[in-house]
Parts: C-alpha cells; sequence; structure tokens
C-alpha cells in the first residue's frame, strides 16, 4: 500500500467513520442535552481520534506490553458499541447532512466552501512539502513511537529511553503523541511507515474549529458568521495555527468546545450537558496542560456561580471533576504523584 | 438594553483599534532587538510597554499574530463587569471564566502565540454577538464588515513588519521570507541526515551529544546523549545533571569525553549561540566536520591530549 493510501486510510476510519459514529452518538442522546444541532454534531466529528488516543492509553497504561493485534481492536470495538448505541441518531445525522446540502444556494456558504477549498488545498501542499521539523512536535512523534515500540504507557520521574537516550521533556497528556502511536499502529496493517495522517491532524482540527465558530455564529445571522469567520482566520497566527504541525488546533477545538458546553449548562443546568462538558473539559486537558489549568477554572466558575443551590453546585462539581479525571485528566494525578511531578518540577522554558 | 450612546462607544471602540493597529506595527514593534534581549525581542517582550502589550495581554494585543477582534473584546469586559449585577447568569460565569483565562494565559505565556490564541474564537464569537445585538439594519452590517476589514488590513501591517524585520537581519528566516523552492522553504529540517552522518564518519556505535536537536531521535535509531545549553542541562536516565556547572571548560571537555564517551556534538548554529560557553567548546575543543545549508552542524571533539 502506497502511503497515500494509508493516509486515506487513516483519514476514512479515524476522522470520518469515528467522527460520525460519535457525532450519531451526540446527536441520539440530544433530547436530553438539548444542544443546536450543527454544533453538536462537529464536536462529535471531533471527538473521533480523541476518543482512540483515550482507549489506547489505558490500555497501555495499564497493561503493559499489550498484543497489538487488541491496540488496534480495542478502539474499534469502542467505537462500534458508540456507533450500535447511537440508535436513532444516524437518522438525525443522515437528516442534519441532508439539510446542509440543501443550503447549497446559500451564497453565505459559498464563503465556507471558497475558504474550506483554500484550506485543504494549502494543506496537501504542506502535506507533500514539509516533513516533521520543528522542535515541539519531534517530541510528541518521539515519544508516541517509544509507546509503540514497548506498547506500555508507565510513569517514573524521569522519562527516559534507554535505547535511544530520548528525554521527553513535554509536561503535557498524552493524547497528541498518542497519534502517531495510532498511526504507527495502523502501520502494522498497511504495511507502511508514516506520519502524514497525524500531520494532517493540525489542519484538520483547525478546519473544525473555525466550522465550529461558523456554526455557532450562523445561529445570530448568516453574514455575522462570514464576518466572524475572516476575523478569526485572517491574522498570520491562524495561519500558523492551522498549517504548522503542533497541537494547538487540536487543544483550541475541545477547549472552544468545552467553553460552549459551559454556557449551555449555565442556561439549563441538567446532568447530560454535565457529562459532556465535563468530557469536553477532560479532553482538551489531556491534549495540554494548559487545558488541564484552564478546565480546573471552568469547573471552579460552576462551583461559584452555576444558578443552582449549594448542595446541588457541589454536586455537579464533583461529578464534572470525576467525568474530567476519566477523560484524561488521570494523566496529571498519576503524573504528579508517580511520575515526573508535572508543574511542580523545575521546569524549563523553551 | 441598547442605548444610542452603546453603538457610538462600538464605533469609537473600533476605530480606536484600527489606530492601534498601525501604532504597534509602525511604532511600538522593533525591527532589530537594538539595546533588547535578542530572546525576549524574538518573543515580543523587548521592552516593559511590550511585555505588557504582548505578554500579560497578550490574548487582547498580540496584534502580529492574533486579530483586532480580541482587543475590542476589552471594552465589551469591562461593560460587562459594570453591568455584572444585570447580567444573566450564563454571562456572569462566562465573564468570570474569560477574565481568570486572561490571567492564567497571560501569566504563563501570553507572549506564546499558540497559548495567545486559545481565547481568540471565544472572543470572536463574543464581539461579533455583542455587534449584532448592538446594531440594526444595514449599520450592523456596516459594523461587521468592518471589524473583518480591519483585522485583515492588521495582517497586512504584520507581514509588513515581517518583511521590514528580514531586511535589517540577515538571520531571520521564514517561509514568507526565505529563498528557494517551497520544500526548502517548508522544511527546517537537515537536509540528509544519514548522509551527513556517512560523510562525517559517524559509526552505528558513536556516542553523539545532541543539543536540543529532536530530529535526531526521530530520523536516525542512533543513541544520543540529550542536552540543551540554552539551560546547561544534560538529560540521562537518572535526571538532569549540567555539563558545564561546577566544571572549569577543560573539566567539561575531559567530562564530555572521559565520562560521557562523546565524540561528536549534532547541533544548530542557532542553538549553540545560546550558551557562549558551549559555543567556545565548539570552536575551541572541537572540529567543525560539516555544516548544511539549514544550519545543522555536525562538530567532531578532541582529543583532550592535546591540551
Amino acid at each position: 500500500m502506497s502511503e497515500a493510501w494509508h493516509f486515506a486510510w487513516l483519514f476514512l476510519s479515524t476522522n470520518v467513520l469515528a467522527g460520525m459514529a460519535c457525532a450519531a452518538f451526540l446527536l441520539g442522546h440530544n433530547r436530553a442535552l438539548q444542544w443546536p444541532l450543527w454544533p453538536l454534531a462537529i464536536v462529535g466529528l471531533g471527538l473521533g481520534p480523541f476518543l482512540v488516543t483515550l482507549v489506547l492509553f489505558y490500555l497501555l497504561a495499564c497493561w503493559h506490553g499489550a498484543p497489538v493485534w487488541l491496540a488496534i481492536t480495542l478502539p474499534v470495538l469502542c467505537l462500534l458499541a458508540l456507533a450500535i448505541a447511537a440508535g436513532s441518531g444516524w437518522r438525525s445525522l443522515f437528516a442534519l447532512l441532508q439539510k446542509g446540502w440543501g443550503l447549497r444556494r446559500d451564497r453565505s456558504l459559498w464563503c465556507f466552501a471558497l475558504g474550506s477549498g483554500a484550506l485543504f488545498a494549502i494543506a496537501a501542499i504542506f502535506l507533500l512539502n514539509k516533513p516533521v521539523t520543528d522542535h515541539d512536535i519531534l517530541e510528541y512523534g518521539i515519544q508516541g513511537r517509544i509507546f509503540l515500540g514497548e506498547m506500555a504507557i508507565t510513569y517514573g520521574p524521569h522519562r527516559f529511553d534507554e535505547a535511544s537516550g530520548f528525554y521527553y521533556v513535554g509536561l503535557h497528556g498524552f493524547s497528541f503523541p498518542l497519534l502517531f502511536t495510532w498511526e504507527g499502529l495502523m502501520g502494522h496493517l498497511t504495511g507502511v511507515r508514516s506520519d502524514m495522517w497525524v500531520r494532517s491532524i493540525t489542519m484538520w482540527y483547525a478546519w473544525l474549529l473555525i466550522t465550529l465558530v461558523w456554526w455557532m455564529l450562523r445561529r445570530l445571522d448568516r453574514w455575522s458568521a462570514v464576518a466572524g469567520a475572516i476575523a478569526l482566520t485572517a491574522p498570520l497566527g491562524f495561519l500558523f495555527l492551522t498549517f504548522l504541525y503542533h497541537l494547538d488546533s487540536f487543544r483550541i477545538f475541545f477547549f472552544t468546545a468545552a467553553v460552549g458546553a459551559m454556557v449551555l449548562l449555565f442556561r439549563a443546568p441538567g446532568r447530560t450537558r454535565l457529562l459532556l462538558f465535563a468530557f469536553l473539559c477532560g479532553a482538551q486537558a489531556f491534549i495540554h496542560s494548559v487545558g488541564a489549568i484552564l478546565g480546573g477554572c471552568m469547573v471552579l466558575v460552576l462551583l461559584l456561580l452555576l444558578p443552582a443551590g449549594w448542595i446541588e453546585r457541589w454536586r455537579y462539581t464533583w461529578q464534572a471533576a470525576g467525568v474530567m479525571l476519566l477523560a484524561g485528566c488521570i494523566h496529571y494525578v498519576v503524573d504528579v504523584f508517580l511520575g515526573t511531578g508535572w508543574i511542580l518540577q523545575d521546569i524549563i522554558w523553551y | 438594553m441598547v442605548r444610542p450612546w452603546h453603538r457610538y462607544a462600538a464605533w469609537l471602540a473600533l476605530a480606536a483599534v484600527a489606530l492601534i493597529t498601525v501604532v504597534y506595527h509602525r511604532v511600538w514593534m522593533p525591527v532589530v532587538p537594538g539595546a533588547m534581549d535578542p530572546d525576549d525581542f524574538g518573543r515580543g517582550i523587548g521592552s516593559p510597554l511590550l511585555l505588557w502589550v504582548n505578554g500579560y495581554l497578550g490574548v487582547f494585543l498580540h496584534l502580529r499574530y492574533l486579530g483586532t477582534t480580541g482587543a475590542l473584546a476589552i471594552p465589551l469586559l469591562f461593560f460587562g463587569l459594570w453591568h455584572w449585577r444585570h447580567l444573566a447568569p450564563w454571562l456572569r460565569g462566562l465573564l468570570a471564566f474569560t477574565l481568570i483565562a486572561v490571567a492564567v494565559i497571560g501569566g504563563f505565556g501570553g507572549f506564546n502565540y499558540g497559548y495567545a490564541l486559545t481565547l481568540q474564537p471565544l472572543l470572536v464569537v463574543a464581539v461579533v454577538a455583542a455587534g449584532w445585538q448592538l446594531f440594526t439594519g444595514r449599520e450592523r452590517v456596516y459594523f461587521l464588515a468592518s471589524l473583518a476589514l480591519v483585522s485583515v488590513v492588521n495582517t497586512v501591517l504584520a507581514m509588513e513588519h515581517r518583511q521590514r524585520i528580514w531586511k535589517a537581519s540577515s538571520t531571520f528566516s521564514s517561509p514568507d521570507t526565505g529563498a528557494g523552492d517551497l520544500r526548502d522553504r517548508l522544511a527546517s529540517g537537515p537536509e540528509d541526515l544519514d548522509a551527513m552522518l556517512r560523510r562525517c564518519g559517524v559509526g552505528p556505535r558513536d556516542t553523539v551529544l545532541v543539543n536540543n536537536v529532536p530530529v535526531w531521535y526521530y530520523d536516525t535509531d542512533r543513541f544520543g546523549i540529550y542536552y540543551w545549553c540554552g539551560s546547561d542541562q544534560l538529560f540521562m536516565g537518572g535526571g538532569k545533571t549540567a555539563l558545564f556547572g561546577g566544571r572549569t571548560d577543560h573539566q567539561a571537555h575531559s567530562y564530555l569525553l572521559d565520562s560521557l564517551h562523546c565524540r561528536y556534538v549534532f547541533s544548530t548554529v542557532e542553538y549553540a549561540g545560546y550558551d557562549a560557553r558551549f559555543d567556545s567548546l565548539l570552536a575551541r575543543d572541537a572540529d567543525l566536520l560539516e555544516m548544511d545549508k539549514r544550519g545543522y552542524t555536525m562538530h567532531r571533539v578532541r582529543d583532550t591530549l592535546r591540551h
């Protein structure tokens, strides 16, 4: 199999199919969630690759030396379970896609289509011409490949690899390195050693982020969405965020989704909304330490300002904290007590 | 309740941000480091004013990387605080969280555009939604279009500022200002690491000191001792230790050869320049075997007997 087919297979299976399974699952539970449909579907689409890394994390952390076939099968089985549990969510998802197709005469959406086309064209140029060479993503990539080689995630005071002499100085959750592990695992099936899919993650989540903001603003008015999208994407920093391989777009997508979920939780507190909010909070925390700190701040705001009685607020806070831990924050707890000490160690700023 | 002066204030705020954009790029942002620390110059925080603008308030005002819409969130946040008692609970929660997040990101490193961008989608949605609420009819169209236009003008000014830095500094390197074909401009790694190792005669079992260039571990299966001269830290199995700290230059040279058994140093010209002692060790006690056109270097450490 060529690298292009390997990439297409990973993109289709992990971004599209796994993402659609998550989107359908969330839409299937929207009677309780009461989220606006498009943002919910977009968040679901983004959850596909993240869930794969979360399942891999638990597998490799709990079973050192787990067999490769299991590491490939387990995420697939989990996503299959979500797809089955989605039930009527699939009907909602296809109805939504059909509705989206019906909007093709809307001229404001032409701007979106044009912008998306430009983004994917430039993304292709980058993927074909720019290898992984920048410091941070190299660190994540090497760590991800070490997980792949050892089929284990272990915790200790120093993240040192005896075989190569590599010392991982990163402080953040393992979601992004585990994307490299997943691509490596898929390489066992396709016979291709590549990192093209992980490199494309930067652009994919930047596009999802733009799409999320677009549909948030489109609820006001379609041309507000155009103005907002231009204001968001015009700056140089956003250009770098979109095309220079890094985890920032991955992290900011889930952060923005978590803030949106927090707003919806404040507007109508409920258990299901709390679960989704906490899961998204945990997701952005598992990707980056800043997300872990900001996630903690969101839960604090919940405790102090949620329009509910004190006992109810405490209950919400504990539940949110529990779900956040399960969604990846547990990495930081383990790292503080059994590992490197996370941000409590002597940090080097590059 | 929207009052007419709210709309005037919104236009005034937009005009002020447009003016600040011009002053920021043309007056405040330096083109050469001058007396500034080169690192701080690179981060855009080389003076007390810039430390505030691009650092602590970087979430709003780091305009060389961020848009202008975030800057417009400043009056919006003040407006929200002023009307705190009348805000809906969800707006209070959002406002409180935004202020905490601004403090956290500003405190941890607002100068890092990646961190500063964290709140941008949220601020863009907030500012556009506020503009949409304030205005009606044609004025709404004009305001939102002006918002987008000012953001585009800011980007043009930011690119022009990068061009001026590039013209003033021979070492400034970026895909938008560099020379060569597209592939050359986009790739910043070593041209061909394997070929470099062959030409330099570095054997598969030779130990190499790797000065903060992780591409070594990504592209080869060879062993390397990870080091960062900027903080003088050797990253070993037992933790972090110093190469130079507590040692004379001669002792550091001996330690490198006799204790670490390191005969080669893989670095870049730029990274080696982060520490004068490391740089002078390479100049005095090592021979430059090769430097590729992207600045990656391979040195062979001389034998200590020559001293």
